[in-house]
């Protein structure tokens, strides 16, 4: 008795609910739409999986030109910005085939000091040119104490093709650090709000020769 | 039908002898009979069936209706595997009155067989005494003859009646049946699956009541087949459903712990590196009341701030104060005199926290392998703080316990690298 008992209490209820479910045609056909559905959802949903680099991105707080960024360990405002075809340095001029760009920045912290890492320019296409390393970091605003407090300021230098200008942006951050990398750093976006034409009289109106040293 | 009593014949016999051999005249004729008729047949068409018949009729018809609710183990195990499982249960209550509930004793046949056969059982025991029956032949006469001497009778044609099937009779089980009084097992000791109930009960033990009821209204033996995969495919459905809310609710809760621990684990890296790049070395901070000398190491430090007149070429207003900042080092002990280098960390701090960078520089040459004992050493530096700030910002940094004679090597092993002395101590300069 006992042995048989079991079996037959499992068999059973599978044949019912087999013979329960039997669905029409359209019901089979709505069942595979929704399954296609779910799935391309799922293989959507991967493409916005970020990967393990971008798990740790900064994260980005954005404003325009001449307006205070906070990022609640420094604040930063970009002046103003220009253009150049050489720059003089202490030790030379260099010059450059594509375009010097030069931006003004001001910056104070609100805890402790920092520096400022090189900016970077992106494109409107998402391409990334960093600031040069033509022009030497203690001529620049990276060289500078961002304290509490205090507002310093001074340039930043690109050397990018004009092409680069439209719809560009720059990016603020702290500099890179050896070993780990902090996760969620705080960087700030400037849109330079240059469209073809802007950037064309930018460039035209670029100095012939444009002082990186204090006076 | 001769046939099928011999079948049964050869069984019953055995267990009379093993279990009955002195009283084994009264049991033999009670379930012998059928099987023995073989031989009485002659005796037993002297006594034509028919004309017995009717007064059999009357008593074996009740007996066979009985059964069904009674336990009709004793005479066939085979009608029990199939009627049984239902009688079981039912018998006892039925024969009740036939039998009393005082004699169920397993141990006893006899008690046994009266059980079952209520009716025969107690003709038999009363009307004919065990003396008298003691013929193998006549047992069945004897027993039953004298008074009811139709029943041997009958009771072939009971199995005519179910002659339908009379390939079952070997289906007695010779213990079982008998062990399984009927009181012990609600199934009457049935080996084989019981009917169950219609109706889906949530106990798999209460069809029985039912299944008796049924199969005996039916026909007792055709039911039982029938009934029972009905039922049995309506009970398990109700409780097949649990396992697989079970599993689905089990999967759901695994899903969830994954993901839980999933973030639990990214979350405690970050919070590892949070509190490796936040987490300030260790630190011992050595408070310096105002003017006085804080000693490290054996190591005097005096420091003072004073405002100092900004450079020409100071981009900054008057919303910004500097500040020069004046160390004095002076070593005291000789053991000590090799810690040549500056300290480091050197800030100034406001009451709120915020932090200062000083910029210092060491005032002139200096050896670098040994400090001259009780000589005081300048370091000078500057620093920018806001003028709202400028009297309350403290200084404070930390000495080195970097030593000129420290082999290079013992940079780069780790072992040697850790007996080193430790930075701990941090000097803050109070100025008030």
């Amino acid at each position: 008795m006992t042995a048989t008992e079991p079996r037959s209490a499992v068999a059973p209820p599978r044949r019912n609910r087999r013979t329960a479910r039997r669905p029409g045609a359209g019901a089979r056909i709505l069942g595979v739409v929704i399954g296609m559905v779910l799935l391309a959802g799922a293989m959507g949903m991967q493409s916005l999986k970020m990967s393990e680099g971008e798990l740790g991105d900064p994260i980005a707080y954005s404003g325009e030109q001449g307006q205070n960024v906070d990022t609640r360990r420094f604040t930063l405002r970009l002046d103003s910005f220009g253009a150049a075809k050489s720059v003089e340095t202490t030790t030379e001029t260099i010059s450059t085939d594509n375009l010097f760009l030069i931006v003004n920045a001001s910056a104070k912290s609100s805890r402790k000091p920092y520096h400022l890492g090189q900016p970077v320019l992106e494109t409107a296409d998402g391409k990334r040119f960093h600031a040069t390393d033509r022009i030497d970091n203690s001529l620049t605003l990276g060289n500078a104490w961002v304290q509490p407090d205090i507002w310093v300021s001074g340039p930043f230098y690109f050397e990018v093709p004009v092409s680069a200008l439209p719809g560009a942006e720059v990016v603020f951050g702290l500099p890179p650090v050896a070993g780990p990398v902090e996760p969620y750093q705080p960087e700030v976006e400037v849109d330079l709000g240059l469209d073809e034409e802007g950037a064309r009289k930018l460039a035209a109106s670029a100095k012939d020769v444009f002082s990186a040293v204090r006076k | 039908m001769n046939d099928e009593n011999d079948w049964f014949t050869p069984r019953k016999d055995r267990r009379r002898d093993d279990q009955e051999p002195p009283s084994s005249p009264e049991p033999p004729a009670r379930r012998t009979p059928p099987a023995r008729p073989a031989p009485p047949p002659p005796q037993g068409a002297p006594v034509p069936p028919p004309g017995h018949g009717p007064p059999p009729g009357p008593d074996l018809p009740p007996a066979e209706p009985r059964r069904p609710g009674q336990a009709p183990p004793p005479q066939r195990s085979g009608r029990r595997s199939r009627r049984t499982p239902p009688p079981g249960p039912g018998t006892p209550q039925p024969q009740g009155d036939n039998t009393p509930p005082a004699q169920g004793t397993p141990g006893d046949n006899t008690t046994q067989a009266q059980r079952t056969r209520p009716g025969y059982d107690v003709t038999r025991a009363q009307g004919v005494p065990p003396a008298q029956g003691t013929p193998p032949g006549s047992d069945i006469t004897q027993a039953m003859g004298l008074p009811p001497r139709p029943s041997p009778r009958p009771r072939p044609r009971a199995p005519q009646g179910r002659g339908s099937r009379p390939t079952h009779p070997d289906q007695q089980v010779w213990p079982p049946a008998d062990r399984t009084p009927i009181d012990r097992d609600p199934t009457g000791g049935v080996t084989q699956p019981m009917p169950i109930v219609r109706n889906p009960l949530p106990r798999p033990h209460m069809p029985t009541p039912q299944a008796a009821t049924q199969p005996a209204a039916e026909g007792q033996r055709t039911p039982a087949p029938e009934q029972a995969p009905p039922q049995e495919r309506q009970q398990p459905a109700a409780g097949g459903r649990r396992p697989r809310k079970r599993r689905t609710l089990l999967v759901a809760a695994a899903a969830v712990v994954v993901s839980l621990a999933t973030m639990g684990a990214q979350s405690y890296d970050g919070y590892l590196f949070y509190e490796k790049v936040t987490t300030p070395r260790e630190t011992r901070i050595v408070p310096v009341a105002a003017g006085q000398a804080g000693k490290v190491y054996n190591i005097e430090y005096r420091a003072s701030i004073a405002p100092m007149k900004p450079p020409e070429n100071s981009k900054h207003g008057s919303e910004v104060t500097w500040l020069k900042v004046d160390i004095t080092k002076k070593v005291l002990d000789p053991a000590n005199a090799t810690m040549v280098a500056e300290p480091s960390e050197s800030k100034l701090t406001d009451r709120a926290g915020r932090t200062w960078t000083v910029e210092l520089q060491p005032d002139g040459d200096r050896p670098t392998d040994r400090l001259q004992v009780g000589k005081e050493y300048k370091i000078t530096g500057m620093a920018i703080v806001p003028t709202p700030v400028a009297n309350e910002v403290e200084l404070s940094f930390r000495p080195s316990t970097y030593r000129s004679d420290t082999p290079t090597d013992d940079f780069f092993d780790r072992g040697k690298l850790s007996k080193l002395e430790q930075d701990t101590d941090v000097l803050s300069f109070k100025r008030r």
